[in-house]
């Protein structure tokens, strides 16, 4: 890449060639692309999150805006020393630069692709999807554009034949976990149009047994949400206040 | 908004042990006389920065000539796609050029890295001359297919007003010609030195 890129330039060779932003010296394009791949990750995930809290509308719109850049972000920053692990595990010699700079090249088009069918999702929420099937739809995007990401960080990342793709499956696992706990934990990004707003939920139950209760739901089952506080970080019962 | 949540000890004290560790890793890349946006950015991502950390500034892309070539390239641009001066617009032959002449640019750079170097752990070495005449030499050349640049700049000027047949992209051919047999010049006159 060039020395000098705008911003549209960086978006546009993440979307044609992100491969060729880990051709260069890692610690160089952390220096000289971080702060605009940052950027676009944040702004682009912001986007997707305004988007998203258009189904409940007013403040959901705000806080989903500012929970979406933190989901797409965090998982990657808190998973970045285990996909290194990962390779490293698979004889795969990858140094942490290169793994930082593939991880945020995978997070930067993934939140790219997001904004970009932002208007898709836009047009399926003015059409007053039901709730379930929204929640679903929006599960559904995070994972197409997460999947595309981390096929991207395994482009980018040195490797060849079965140690790579057991290093990249490793490393998939771990961060797909992470972002949906995560995601869980953020949680409300589509809130009902009738509920409250809340910019977060008391920790309770886990990502996997919702993912599950709102499927059953959107099918005409309404069972399953018995939910409890759950987890490390989940509020102590004593603290949270009863939710409506 | 009645639903108010009660962060526990552990959420803070992890929160604050990150906000700490960031705004560290910024004030030691903000020492370290990296970009401004840079040490920004880890104030909050600090763990996709660390690789900045380690020993010595990331290494420079750039030449000694590099804002000139910028700058020259950039005015040549605007002219061609001025539409008065009905120039042929052949965008992607001057980004090939200027992609040679940044390149050959930073070999100078690198050369110059390498003088300094050498220069602080043996003293004048003995083909350290040599080296320098080559890079004296490669130097004066992306000069002078800068100073090419500028003079096309001109002749598409002449020509909107005088209608003068200025073969453009040859023109730029040329000049990428002439990049291109720096490296067998600069390959002779080691040849006949060393």
């Amino acid at each position: 890449m060039d020395r000098k890129t705008s911003l549209l330039d960086t978006c546009a060779a993440l979307i044609r060639d992100p491969v060729g932003l880990g051709r260069d010296d890692p610690r160089r394009v952390l220096h000289d692309h971080g702060p605009v791949l940052l950027l676009i990750a944040l702004a682009s995930a912001a986007i997707f999150g305004g988007v998203v809290g258009t189904y409940r509308g007013g403040l959901q719109l705000l806080y989903a805006s500012i929970k979406l850049p933190l989901l797409w972000v965090v998982p990657v920053l808190v998973t970045l020393p285990a996909v290194r692990a990962f390779h490293r595990v698979c004889g795969i010699e990858v140094n942490y630069g290169q793994v930082a700079l593939a991880v945020l090249v995978g997070c930067a088009r993934s939140a790219l692709l997001l904004a970009v069918a932002s208007p898709a999702l836009w047009l399926l929420f003015s059409v007053n999807v039901d709730y379930h099937w929204a929640v679903l739809v929006l599960c559904g995007s995070v994972l197409a554009s997460g999947a595309v990401g981390l096929a991207t960080v395994a482009r980018v990342l040195p490797g060849s034949g079965a140690a790579k793709v057991l290093a990249n499956a490793l490393a998939a696992l771990a961060v797909g976990v992470v972002v949906a706990q995560s995601g869980w934990v953020l949680r409300p990004f589509v809130a009902r149009p009738r509920a409250d707003v809340a910019f977060l939920r008391p920790v309770e139950s886990n990502v996997f047994a919702s993912t599950l209760a709102s499927w059953r739901s959107a099918r005409g089952r309404y069972d399953g949400w018995d939910a409890r506080p759950e987890g490390l970080l989940a509020t102590p019962p004593a603290l949270a206040k009863e939710t409506p | 908004m009645n639903d108010v949540v009660h962060l526990p000890a552990l959420w803070i004290g992890i929160g604050a042990t990150y906000l700490v560790v960031g705004a560290t890793v910024a004030w030691v890349l903000g020492r370290r006389g990296v970009r401004s946006a840079v040490a920004v950015s880890a104030l909050g991502c600090w763990p996709l920065l660390l690789p900045l950390l380690s020993a010595g500034p990331p290494p420079s892309a750039s030449g000694p000539l590099c804002d000139r070539i910028d700058r020259c390239a950039e005015d040549l641009r605007s002219t061609m796609s001025d539409p008065r001066a009905e120039s042929v617009v052949v965008v992607e032959d001057l980004d090939e050029l200027v992609a040679d002449l940044h390149r050959a640019d930073q070999r100078v750079g690198m050369v110059d890295a390498l003088v300094v170097d050498v220069r602080a752990s043996s003293g004048d070495a003995p083909g350290l001359a040599a080296l320098l005449a080559a890079r004296a030499r490669a130097a004066a050349e992306v000069e002078a297919v800068v100073q090419g640049m500028v003079e096309l700049r001109l002749s598409i000027g002449l020509r909107s007003l005088a209608g003068n047949t200025v073969p453009v992209q040859e023109r730029l051919g040329d000049l990428r010609a002439r990049l291109g047999a720096l490296d067998e010049i600069t390959e002779f006159d080691l040849g006949r030195t060393l």
